[in-house]
């Protein structure tokens, strides 16, 4: 059944096609180009095995924390209009529009071993981020955090806000609220953000290399045993860049019904 | 128990200063042209927005006073709410909708669960208990939402135009029913309502709001008998005017037309006037009428048993007769006709 007003002007048919053929052709170029023969063996090998366990612990890491720190700041944000919130979105946009690398650097400097916060959390608990993969789990979170909050914000400023207030009557307390009714309602918006936040921390490199270094079995995750690899091996580059094009591909498309609201049939 | 609200609150354009009084056994209607405020008083009342001055009290308790700093939160005010639209819980059963009142205050889970099926069955719900709310048509889901809110047993009920959001064929039925438990709730009931058939049909008492001031109120009777405003007039069915007197002789504000009464006034006045009693002839009649003029049909719409015809002229009228005449009379869009209107038909108010 043709709907009416989804109707597509057929001059733009090349341009979209044109697309397609864009994004295909960088995946068509690393499938041709992959090692085949002994594809399960080098997927075997530790260096590989490590870097993948790294990166999905790391990113899984990031994800929980961009939750557990994402929700309540975008609550706040969504619960007002502020000048003060105006900038804290800013702040919180910024790591999305810096390259990684100078988001890097800003870590470096703040949680490094002698940043400003790093320096003090060093010398009284003893934890170090250089090097490390709390730096890892570090560098993914500044990175991934604000699409789950601006993703988030998006979906709570989107609620009907009556529906709160007549939770509020029914007599539930603004915590009962939150929890039994906001969330749930919002449900699929924090969903896309946490996939796009989780997707954007496994594929995160240019952060992580500059704060937490490049040390194998350490903080070498996915992205930066690929950048390694070109360098000495490129058949182990192009076998790393396959899996990572399979995890993302596969979680894309087990999260499809949460991420892309409306556009797959159920 | 009486509620009552005596306040100030602006809300962008919205400038409210409304003094409203439900009694513990009475069920007012709150009518008003859109963006009169009426939807901004039941969230004063409910607890939704703070008031900039005055007092909301139910009974002894107060539950904003900005003076003294009070402000009781809709969690602890103990209302009962349904809006237009029924603002179902989606990720619950329509029992867990119902019981999530019972449940926010500590009623264990079976019970809450008994009480919900309780009030879904009194309130003339008989789908399964675990039937999810997108799956009900809108009459369906407000009565879910109003055993929602009766379930929580609040002492007080806030109804904002209820059947706005049903469809025709259901609107009758579930204004009946609806007319049932408000009146079978112990406590004020106060429903925002559309027209004047909702209104009288569900509540004591009307009080009409305008651009967030209370005009009149009474029964739909006592509107009716003396309309204060335009807005009244359409809503009981009546022509209204606005105008000066100078006697026996009306000016009607916005024009020339001067109309002829039987009553004795001076300065501003409100007239009044039935569509029943406005005549249309198809050349100039002879004989008494004292306001004659030449007008176009503006619309023919039929009502009930009779046809009201809106037309044009020097004052714009809407006339009420019967569908023989609209026949005999060839009353079409575009037509011209005769309006004849005896001067003792007009009911003159003084502003």
């Amino acid at each position: 059944m043709t709907r009416v007003g989804r109707s597509f002007p057929r001059g733009l048919a090349p341009l979209a096609v044109l697309a397609g053929l864009f994004l295909l052709a960088p995946l068509a170029g690393l499938l041709a180009r992959v090692p085949w023969a002994d594809l399960l063996e080098r997927l075997a090998s530790d260096a590989v095995l490590d870097a993948l366990v790294l990166s999905l612990q790391s990113s899984l890491a990031a994800a929980l924390l961009v939750v557990v720190l994402g929700l309540p700041l975008a609550a706040w944000l969504a619960s007002g209009r502020s000048s003060l919130r105006a900038v804290v979105r800013v702040l919180v946009t910024l790591p999305m529009v810096l390259p990684p690398v100078v988001g890097g650097v800003a870590l470096l400097l703040a949680f490094g071993r002698s940043g400003l916060v790093g320096e003090p959390l060093a010398r009284l608990f003893g934890v170090q981020f250089t090097f490390a993969f709390a730096g890892v789990v570090v560098a993914a979170t500044y990175v991934a955090l604000p699409f789950f909050v601006l993703t988030a914000e998006s979906g709570l400023r989107g609620l009907d806000a009556r529906l709160p207030t007549v939770a509020a009557t029914l007599g539930a307390s603004p915590w009962r609220v939150f929890t039994r009714v906001t969330l749930p309602a919002v449900a699929p918006a924090l969903g896309a953000g946490l996939v796009l936040a989780w997707a954007r921390a496994l594929g995160e490199f240019g952060a992580t290399i500059t704060f937490a270094g490049n040390l194998e079995g350490a903080t070498r995750t996915m992205p930066l045993a690929v950048h390694t690899a070109l360098e000495s091996d490129p058949e182990a580059a192009i076998v790393l860049s396959l899996l990572m094009v399979a995890v993302s591909a596969g979680l894309l498309f087990a999260l499809r019904r949460r991420w892309f609201v409306g556009a797959t049939t159920r | 128990m009486t509620l009552t609200a005596d306040f100030a609150l602006r809300r962008g354009a919205l400038d409210l200063r409304v003094r409203l009084c439900v009694g513990a056994d009475e069920t007012v209607a709150l009518v008003g042209p859109n963006g009169a405020g009426k939807s901004t008083c039941l969230g004063v009342l409910a607890g939704a927005l703070a008031i900039d001055a005055g007092r909301v009290a139910c009974g002894d308790a107060i539950w904003d006073e900005p003076s003294t700093g009070r402000f009781v939160p809709p969690e602890a005010r103990g209302v009962g709410v349904v809006f237009q639209e029924p603002l179902l819980f989606e990720h619950l059963s329509i029992e867990g909708n119902v019981a999530f009142g019972p449940r926010a205050l500590g009623v264990p889970r079976g019970e809450a669960r008994a009480r919900a099926r309780a009030w879904l069955e009194r309130t003339g719900v008989t789908l399964d208990p675990r039937t999810r709310p997108a799956a009900l048509s809108g009459g369906q889901a407000q009565r879910v939402t109003l055993a929602r809110a009766l379930a929580r047993e609040p002492r007080a009920l806030l109804l904002d135009e209820p059947l706005s959001a049903v469809d025709a064929s259901g609107k009758d039925a579930l204004r009946r029913e609806l007319a049932v438990h408000l009146r079978a709730f112990d406590g004020p009931r106060l429903v925002v309502a559309h027209d004047a058939a909702d209104a009288a049909a569900l509540a004591d008492r009307i009080v009409v709001l305008e651009a967030g001031r209370v005009v009149q109120e009474g029964t739909l009777a006592e509107l009716a008998a003396r309309p204060g405003s335009r807005y009244v007039g359409d809503l009981v069915g009546l022509n209204v005017f606005a105008g000066v007197a100078d006697g026996r002789r009306v000016r009607v504000a916005g024009g020339d037309a001067v109309l002829v009464v039987a009553t004795d006034a001076r300065g501003e006045v409100l007239v009044a006037l039935h569509p029943r009693a406005v005549s249309l002839f198809p050349q100039r009649p002879a004989g008494s009428p004292r306001n004659v003029w030449s007008a176009v049909v503006a619309a023919v719409e039929p009502s009930l048993d009779r046809v009201r015809v809106r037309l044009d002229g020097p004052v714009p009228v809407v006339a009420e007769v019967t569908p023989g005449a609209v026949d005999e009379l060839g009353l079409a869009g575009g037509a011209r006709v005769w309006v004849a209107i005896k001067a003792t038909e007009f009911v003159v108010t003084p502003r």
